[in-house]
């Protein structure tokens, strides 16, 4: 009993934001940092499911398929106000460690696809019959003028280092994008990040910035990027912020490492030109004059994703940063 | 016949211990078995994710043969070329060069762009 406590006190959480809701989130976020706990990349990898506000119906629904994916014994979280965080994640260790009532609940069966995973398209002619009540892929033609099978694949919205709520639906030839229509599921109310302020402005940018290292894979400077995005909203004075701020952008914007990754794609001028913009930010907190607003992106997204492969796809997202 | 004492223990304690496995899990064990859907990130998929390699593999495929057939050939040659001689040695790079042209075919008909 006293092994199964302990697994159960050191959890790996698997956080799902809610678009408009991004202070659930960042309260979420500092409370799984402070209890030490794991983030997984995937629900298979999580024993924790964290619903960081209070979900629309679509998606409520992808998140109740990603529920699914989680393997027993888990607990799922719903938050729906920063106040409430501390509490309900207090509570996770005990009911993953309820042996009897995880026994009960534990997830067994097959998942067989729901009918409506049926493509509604009739076109194709290379429809070999279906394997595990799943359609086969179509072909089509690829860029080289070869017919090559086309998946469809949604990105998002239950993805680590992703924005809340965005959903990609991309069709891709192997690892390359054919096209992508990219929406936001279910967006509600004034955005956390447009309330007016520099401090907000340069917290939207810091959050941006995590998200973007994180899918680079420099987790370390991804945490600290979300570090900084929690002073800045506390209220930190600019003389202790701004030192701290630009020593990370100095350090991010020196590597080259980053640039071999991202170059070419135009995501390392986005970086820089992000880092840029945090730094001005922190510079003016006291500033009273307003910020010019920030361009509309979603828009653009789908054309700067064709043709690109799926690494650089997720890389030109995270850059962009689409906000609802 | 004690060799074979020996074998029969031995059969009969591993028996034990894999039965004795088999009947923890049994009995600790939840009934059934999971089968979960691959992760979408919160989607279904409408698609068998089986699919045809791009033809760009293959071409890549040939040039791993002709890099592996060098090999192939100058394990035998390494053992022989200090006795052969000179000669030897101008044959092999007269055989590298040749797999090097077809190398080279490859590079220029793309079979190097990845992405």
């Amino acid at each position: 009993m006293g092994l199964t406590a302990y697994a159960a006190g050191r959890p790996s959480a698997l956080l799902v934001g809610v678009p408009g809701a991004a202070a659930v989130r960042l309260a979420a976020e500092a409370e799984v940092r402070r209890l030490g706990w794991a983030s997984a990349s995937s629900p298979a990898s999580a024993s924790v499911l964290v619903v960081c506000g209070d979900p629309g119906p679509s998606l409520a629904a992808a998140i109740d398929a990603a529920w699914n994916g989680v393997p027993s014994p888990r607990a799922d979280v719903r938050l729906s106000s920063p106040g409430t965080v501390r509490a309900a994640l207090a509570d996770v260790p005990a009911t993953l460690a309820d042996l009897p009532g995880q026994r009960a609940s534990a997830v067994t069966g097959s998942w067989r696809p729901p009918a409506a995973a049926e493509p509604e398209h009739g076109h194709g002619h290379h429809m070999t019959g279906a394997v595990h009540g799943l359609a086969m892929a179509e072909r089509a033609d690829d860029r080289d003028g070869l017919k090559l099978d086309v998946l469809h694949l949604p990105f998002g919205p239950v993805l680590p280092y992703w924005p809340d709520g965005l959903q990609i639906r991309m069709a891709v030839q192997g690892d390359v994008v054919q096209s992508a229509e990219a929406a936001f599921l279910d967006p509600s109310g004034p955005d956390f990040w447009d309330e007016p302020g520099a401090r907000r402005r340069a917290a939207a940018h810091l959050d941006a910035l995590a998200r973007l290292l994180g899918v680079a894979g420099w987790r370390a400077q991804a945490e600290r990027a979300r570090l900084l995005r929690d002073a800045a909203l506390d209220g930190t004075p600019a003389a202790t912020l701004l030192p701290r701020a630009t020593r990370f952008a100095r350090r991010v914007a020196r590597s080259r490492t980053l640039r071999w990754m991202t170059d070419g794609l135009g995501v390392h001028a986005r970086l820089l030109a992000r880092l840029d913009a945090t730094t001005t930010a922190l510079a003016h907190l006291d500033d009273p004059e307003p910020l010019p607003p920030e361009p509309d992106v979603l828009g653009v997204l789908p054309s700067l994703l064709a043709g690109r492969d799926l690494a650089a796809a997720r890389l030109i997202v995270a850059a962009l940063d689409p906000r609802p | 016949m004690e060799t074979f004492v020996a074998v029969v223990a031995l059969a009969g304690l591993g028996g034990a211990l894999i039965t004795a496995v088999y009947a923890l899990s049994f009995l600790t064990g939840v009934r059934g078995t999971l089968g979960v859907a691959p992760f979408l990130s919160g989607g279904v998929p409408r698609e068998h994710a089986l699919s045809r390699f791009h033809v760009r593999w293959y071409a890549v495929t040939m040039v791993f043969l002709a890099f592996d057939m060098e090999m192939i050939f100058m394990y035998p040659w390494a053992l022989v070329v200090a006795s052969m001689g000179t000669m030897a040695v101008v044959e092999m790079f007269l055989f590298l060069g040749l797999l090097l042209l077809g190398v080279l075919y490859a590079w220029r008909e793309g079979a190097f762009r990845w992405a």
